[in-house]
């Protein structure tokens, strides 16, 4: 074996016996309080997951503009339907009334 | 600690069982997540993390896997969910940085991470490891951290992370062959 392959196989075995890291000996209380202020809990959340929020978001606001801008439109169009009965009735009520 | 007893404890709401599963199980997911994260202060927050998942979902424990393994696939979850948003938040500081913004504060890059557990005539040389261990891809730096660092059989590794025996000895071999590879391009640069 060369001193590169050697050095490699060594790095490698570098972590056998290690001990375990011991922890916080206050972890039990820290936890209590974070469950106790269970409204500041952190939340990871995943990329994908945004992006579909992110999507939904954007579905919902094309959604009102277009709902918006047709309403208009139809609303636009029923008037100008109603200014033309309204003036043929008020004609006709005119020749009656002549 | 009769695993049956201390469940139903903790589904009847006995402070003291709750207790007694942190003080018998923190070093272990303490050690799981420093393992895989690398950094002090993220491990302790995912170690408290954890056990404030374990406190809301205990009564939803089935019993169908034991509970180390239970508490060591939350660790697991969490450890992954966190490496995942730092890297999230690693990518969106190179585009701060590319407009601009002061991304560099984003991410403080690799750090030298030194394990506490380890020999002292390792030192060196597991921080090495360790480096390379972080360029692995999150399933096989899982399952490599959960053999080296926690010490767990492949058996118990495939309980944890939920996939067959020899897919663990697959990632495992895929792990060694990479590190090697990553070692030797080290040795190369720097030890030459």
């Amino acid at each position: 074996m060369n001193t590169k392959e050697q050095w490699i196989s060594e790095t490698l075995e570098s972590l056998d016996g290690m001990r375990r890291a011991g922890s916080d000996p206050e972890t039990y209380e820290k936890v209590m309080q974070r469950i106790r202020m269970s409204g500041t809990r952190r939340v990871y959340l995943q990329a994908s997951f945004v992006w579909k929020i992110a999507a939904g978001l954007i579905l919902l606001i094309g959604l009102n503009v277009f709902s918006l801008v047709y309403y208009s439109r139809l609303s636009k169009a029923s008037e100008t339907q109603t200014g033309v009965l309204a003036s043929d009735y008020f004609s006709y009520i005119n020749t009656i009334k002549l | 600690m009769d695993e049956a007893s201390i469940i139903e404890r903790l589904r009847n709401g006995e402070p003291s069982a709750f207790h007694e599963l942190v003080e018998s199980f923190r070093d272990r997911v303490f050690n799981t997540s420093i393992g895989l994260l690398q950094q002090r202060e993220d491990a302790e927050d995912i170690t408290q993390e954890v056990f404030v998942e374990i406190y809301r979902s205990v009564a939803g424990f089935r019993g169908e896997s034991k509970l180390s393994t239970w508490i060591y696939r939350i660790t697991v979850q969490k450890s992954m969910e966190f490496l995942r948003w730092k890297a999230r938040k690693k990518r969106s500081g190179i585009i701060l940085q590319l407009f601009g913004k002061e991304g560099k504060e984003v991410h403080p890059g690799l750090v030298h991470f030194d394990h506490p557990g380890t020999r002292l005539e390792n030192k060196e040389r597991s921080a090495i490891l360790f480096q390379a261990i972080s360029k692995l891809p999150l399933n096989q730096r899982t399952a490599f951290t959960l053999h080296k660092v926690e010490g767990l059989s492949y058996a118990e590794i495939s309980g944890i992370i939920g996939v067959s025996l020899s897919s663990v000895e697959s990632l495992m071999f895929r792990a060694k062959q990479n590190l090697q590879q990553l070692l030797s391009h080290y040795y190369d640069k720097n030890e030459k």
